[in-house]
């Protein structure tokens, strides 16, 4: 935690009282963010002062961007969710605070569609195991290549 | 309403001699970029084909420097200039900017060869949450010291100019002592920092939080504007949506009116993200951007 050489140009007992107020400075900043985001993305309350129609307006506007950021570098999943994609993912977000990039935020959406929300169909839970552990892919071996021969027309 | 002053402040020339001079990056006068397009993998092609497009834009975070797409390949051969536009820096968070992404920053613009970066007045993580987007900072003089230090730590690591730009929020801090205007120009007086002044945001708070952006652009160092965003946006139940999904409106350019009335930006940039139209929908709002920067509207 070096002080910035631009911070002053006075003695270095000064500099280093300026870091130790920028310091204290970051840990309120830390405290006043975290309330405000959490109650934005994790359900907790609407810190002081704060309008709360403005905290649900942002807080819709976030879970939106991330359903739709979600859906753009993972396109299979609304593909193979269709119209129940928007609504599932906001479901899954209400409980489910992101962590880390959208990758990892796609697939933990994923697994939580498979695994926690009431009744997947069939069909969609075969198709989001796929997604999620996609079978390695192997050439086809010779009854397979004898099957595809003995069907013309029918092209892999 | 319009300041003479500003006016009429000299412009650089339209080329500079040889290659940038980095290290005398923050006193050396703005660039002219001219009018540009945010180039999207989506588009590429489209970006690719725009009649008199001077520039592009790209989202930092989706540029890999050893991986450049063959569509950015094409535009830098041709001359355009590329400028990373970050999203997940946070530099209005509490956390000193994280050295490994400066780093990956530092390394784009480098492998672009831009003149800027860019990035934004926001906070993007907080307590081991991650927003997924930008929210407003509290705009306090607390905030102000932490924020004009991750700046300055951010200056020392990036190769070029870094330029920060004003967000759209749907809510307002408590804690706000100044406004956005006041705040960016203090960062400016502070840290050097060039403005990327987006008109769509300023729209934005004008409908969602009542802030009135002329007032805001008379509080802005206009002298410091590196180049100005323009993007479509709906409005849903009487708030702004601005979704970079629709075209853009009249108000919005009304906006870049009072801009251009204060000074001549060296630089205006259309963002489109998502719902992309046909390509000469695109060139029409293009050519309605360069109406409003010819004055003749």
């Amino acid at each position: 935690m070096t002080a910035d050489p631009r911070a002053g140009g006075g003695a270095a007992g000064a500099d280093a009282s300026d870091t130790d107020a920028t310091d204290a400075a970051r840990a309120r900043l830390a405290a006043r963010q975290g309330e405000l985001l959490t109650a934005l993305v994790a359900g907790g309350p609407v810190p002081p002062g704060f309008d709360p129609a403005q905290v649900r307006a942002q807080a819709a506007g976030l879970a939106a961007k991330r359903r739709d950021t979600a859906a753009k570098v993972a396109p299979a999943l609304p593909r193979l969710l269709g119209a129940q994609y928007g609504p599932l993912f906001l479901a899954y977000a209400r409980n489910h605070p992101q962590t880390d990039g959208y990758r990892a935020d796609a697939r933990a959406f994923a697994e939580w569609a498979l695994t926690e929300r009431p009744e997947p169909s069939e069909e969609q839970r075969r198709a989001l195991e796929q997604w999620l552990r996609p079978a390695p892919e192997r050439r086809p071996g010779p009854l397979a290549r004898l099957r595809r021969t003995l069907r013309p027309g029918r092209d892999a | 309403m319009t300041s003479p002053a500003l006016r009429t402040a000299p412009q650089p020339p339209a080329t500079t001699t040889g290659t940038t001079t980095a290290t005398s990056a923050t006193a050396a006068a703005p660039r002219r970029l001219g009018v540009g397009l945010g180039w999207r993998a989506e588009i590429d092609t489209v970006v690719e084909r725009q009649p008199g497009l001077d520039w592009v834009e790209v989202v930092a975070e989706n540029i890999c420097g050893g991986h450049l797409p063959e569509s950015l390949r094409i535009l830098l051969d041709r001359g355009l200039t590329v400028v990373p536009h970050g999203v997940g820096l946070g530099l209005g968070g509490a956390d000193r900017p994280d050295p490994a992404r400066l780093a990956r920053l530092a390394e784009t613009a480098g492998v672009l060869g831009s003149p800027l970066v860019t990035e934004h007045l926001a906070f993007v993580r907080a307590g081991g949450l991650e927003a997924g987007h930008l929210l407003p900072v509290p705009r306090s003089r607390d905030a102000l010291r932490v924020i004009a230090e991750n700046v300055r730590i951010a200056q020392d690591q990036l190769p070029v100019p870094l330029a920060l730009e004003n967000i759209a929020a749907q809510l307002a801090w408590p804690d706000d002592e100044l406004t956005e205007g006041q705040f960016l120009a203090e960062l400016v007086e502070r840290t050097g920092v060039r403005l990327l002044i987006d008109v769509a945001n300023l729209h934005t708070n004008r409908v969602n939080l009542g802030i009135d952006p002329a007032a805001e652009l008379d509080r802005l160092p206009l002298e410091a504007l590196a180049y100005v965003h323009v993007a479509g946006g709906t409005m849903v139940d009487g708030v702004w949506h601005d979704t970079h999904a629709h075209p853009v409106t009249e108000p919005v350019l009304e906006v870049l009116a009072e801009l251009c009335a204060r000074v001549a930006p060296p630089g205006v940039l259309l963002e489109r993200d998502a719902a992309f139209p046909p390509p000469a929908e695109l060139a029409a709002e293009l050519d309605a951007v360069r109406r409003v920067l010819d004055g003749g509207r």
